[in-house]
């Protein structure tokens, strides 16, 4: 694991490309070869749960690419054994040739909920074991544990030729936000922009308390990006954020002005009613959870949080009508 | 009768594109991923080989649904499909079950576990509808092709898996390479329509450097052999002492098997002996034989092969 980050990395703001496997794969492949081409730093990947498989996907976008870093953006632990886990990252990580970092994380606690038939619990203590056992694996260790979840009896995966990936939370709540801060190698945040800035903090507090500096963890940004232009525009934005909202911890929605709508968002996504969800998804909202606007506005905002210690910009879906346009375009802020 | 070759994630994936244009130039039918919880996953695997090759069918030869969850098969086949087109074949077995208590999933009903699986992926594949006793859901990527036409094999060496397979299944992939052992299982089958498929370890000799990887393969299907064939053949004692050895990983000790090893679990020999394997396999009846690990280690094997069995 990488500690310090050279001089001339301080302040530099990275950008992304975010996609998730609802997105048809024949498409990302295209906006992949243009991150790729263009330089942009990283291609996270985010799992749907409901949706194409994740390290598949993620597989087929590696070989459109040859320089980009990749990850998953993330995946849920609660859905797959640890060894196929371990086994399908290090598959990545050598094929890809040493790009592949592994984003988990809790989230889609619906979707898993009526996925497994159980929502997911412990998940500071799911999450912790993870990371700490995936690291022991991704260095070649043999791995004998009895667990809240995992089971491992002599369990080990052939490292040859790969370079331990890195683990970075994809997670929002205190406590979890505070495990990052001690165990992983980076958060990706996702929120209200309030709540970005006091996420980080909790996340640099907990480091610190363990001794870790807060450069030894990778910041990541990865809000609804939609490159505002008609409003059909605006319309895919709001099923983003009507997906963000509907697993923001309960503590983040009761500070919000917009609480009401959100806790009947989540009880949508509980039913599966995603239309009515993004019915209720107001302007200030959007305002409140994405980056919308023209590129150069999106940009200077998400500068700003560059300057606040954030290390890498995520472009993510829905972009806006024209995502081959937009991406293409983020070649002038490298 | 076709040819099919097995890859697993033990090989570089270097090695593992070399082999797969090889067999796809030199005309095999298939390629085969095989699960080993320890080495790299077939999805990975699965989708480099579909991208470096056309036309070949690429398959999983196995994967465990103990293991993985069906629906995460079921949705790794669609992507790949969506991708590379109709070329894909699915193998699902239980799995080593030394490998497989390693990782901590279940070993117990396998049968079930798999019949059920076979089931799930049918109604999924036509329909991109997911249902189980916890979830009902459409898979949300209904722009993707059906799979309605996706094969779907089940890897079987014992009587119940074979009957059962035979009847819920395209195809039934037989842990066998030796005609007797071929026809015994042959026995159980219960649907004439099934494809019958023969997967064992492979060698062309002379390959000294790949001997003592074809004694632990041989070794590794023996000692998960289904208890009915090796009571049934008197390999008792040696199913013991190579279950054994092989937990001890005091490999050079499996030489003194060879006789069952080599002539019972494996074909091996010279480009006319293995022929002459291949062709008592076909007069069983059979649609389909996959020559399995450590075959795929020597690039020049699977060309000669490749040469001499297609054209």
């Amino acid at each position: 694991m990488s500690c310090y980050k050279s001089v001339s990395d301080v302040h530099t703001l990275k950008i992304s490309l975010g996609l998730t496997t609802s997105m048809p794969i024949t498409e990302s492949r295209n906006y992949a070869k243009i991150a790729d081409r263009i330089g942009l730093h990283r291609i996270l990947v985010g799992e749907d749960i409901l949706s194409r498989e994740v390290f598949t996907y993620l597989t087929i976008v590696a070989l459109q690419t040859e320089q980009t870093r990749l990850a998953t953006g993330i995946t849920n632990p609660y859905v797959r054994n640890i060894a196929v886990i371990a086994s399908s990252s290090i598959g990545l990580q050598r094929i890809s040739g040493n790009r592949f970092d592994l984003g988990i994380g809790p989230g889609g606690i619906p979707e898993v909920e009526r996925f497994t038939g159980r929502k997911p619990e412990n998940a500071v203590a799911v999450l912790k074991e993870t990371t700490l056992l995936l690291r022991d694996i991704f260095i070649g260790k043999t791995v004998t544990w009895s667990g809240i979840k995992a089971r491992l009896n002599g369990f080990r995966v052939d490292v040859r030729d790969a370079t331990p990936p890195k683990i970075y939370f994809g997670v929002r709540g205190e406590k979890l936000l505070a495990l990052g801060g001690k165990v992983s190698d980076g958060v990706i945040f996702s929120g209200p922009k309030d709540y970005l800035l006091r996420a980080k903090k909790v996340v640099d507090d907990s480091a610190a308390r363990v001794g870790r500096k807060e450069s030894e963890i990778d910041k990541l940004i990865w809000n609804c990006f939609v490159n505002i232009k008609s409003e059909k525009d605006v319309e895919l934005a709001k099923t983003v954020v009507a997906t963000i909202a509907s697993s923001l911890p309960e503590k983040e929605v009761e500070q919000r002005d917009s609480a009401d709508a959100i806790i009947k968002i989540k009880d949508d996504f509980r039913k599966g009613h995603y239309k009515e969800a993004r019915r209720r998804v107001t302007d200030d909202m959007l305002v409140d959870f994405c980056f919308v606007g023209t590129l150069d506005q999106i940009m200077e905002e998400a500068e700003e949080f560059g300057k606040s210690g954030f290390d890498e910009f995520v472009v993510g879906p829905p972009f806006g009508s024209k995502p081959t346009e937009t991406i293409g375009a983020l070649e002038k802020f490298l | 009768m076709e040819i099919g070759i097995n890859f697993n994630g033990d090989l570089s994936p270097r090695h593992i594109v070399k082999g797969s244009k090889i067999s796809e130039g030199t005309g095999y039918d298939c390629i085969w991923i095989g699960e080993a919880a320890e080495y790299m996953h077939p999805f990975p695997i699965m989708a480099l080989v579909s991208q470096e090759t056309e036309t070949i069918k690429v398959g999983t030869g196995i994967i465990s649904p103990q293991l993985n969850r069906c629906y995460h098969i079921a949705k790794a086949f669609h992507t790949l499909q969506e991708v590379y087109g109709n070329r894909f074949v699915v193998g699902l077995a239980p799995g080593d079950y030394r490998g497989l208590e390693k990782t901590g999933a279940a070993t117990s009903h396998s049968l079930k576990k798999v019949t059920s699986c076979v089931m799930k992926l049918r109604r999924s594949l036509s329909s991109n509808h997911w249902s189980s006793a916890n979830a009902s859901s459409k898979m949300a990527f209904e722009e993707a092709p059906s799979l309605e036409m996706l094969p779907i094999y089940v890897g079987a060496s014992g009587p119940k898996m074979i009957e059962t397979g035979s009847k819920v299944a395209d195809g039934v992939l037989l842990n066998y390479v030796s005609p007797e052992f071929l026809k015994w299982a042959l026995k159980f089958l219960r649907n004439a329509q099934c494809r019958k498929v023969a997967y064992g370890p492979a060698l062309l000799e002379p390959d000294k450097k790949n001997l003592e990887h074809l004694r632990i393969s041989a070794a590794i299907v023996l000692s998960g052999a289904n208890r009915t064939l090796v009571e049934e053949f008197g390999l008792e004692d040696a199913a013991s002492e190579v279950d054994k050895i092989l937990r001890e990983k005091q490999f050079y000790r499996l030489k003194e098997y060879d006789g069952i090893l080599l002539e019972k679990f494996a074909i091996h020999g010279s480009l006319h002996e293995l022929e002459q394997r291949v062709d008592e396999i076909k007069a069983l009846g059979m649609h389909h034989i996959v020559l399995a690990t450590p075959f795929c280690r020597n690039l020049e094997s699977i060309e000669k092969v490749g040469q001499a069995f297609t054209k």
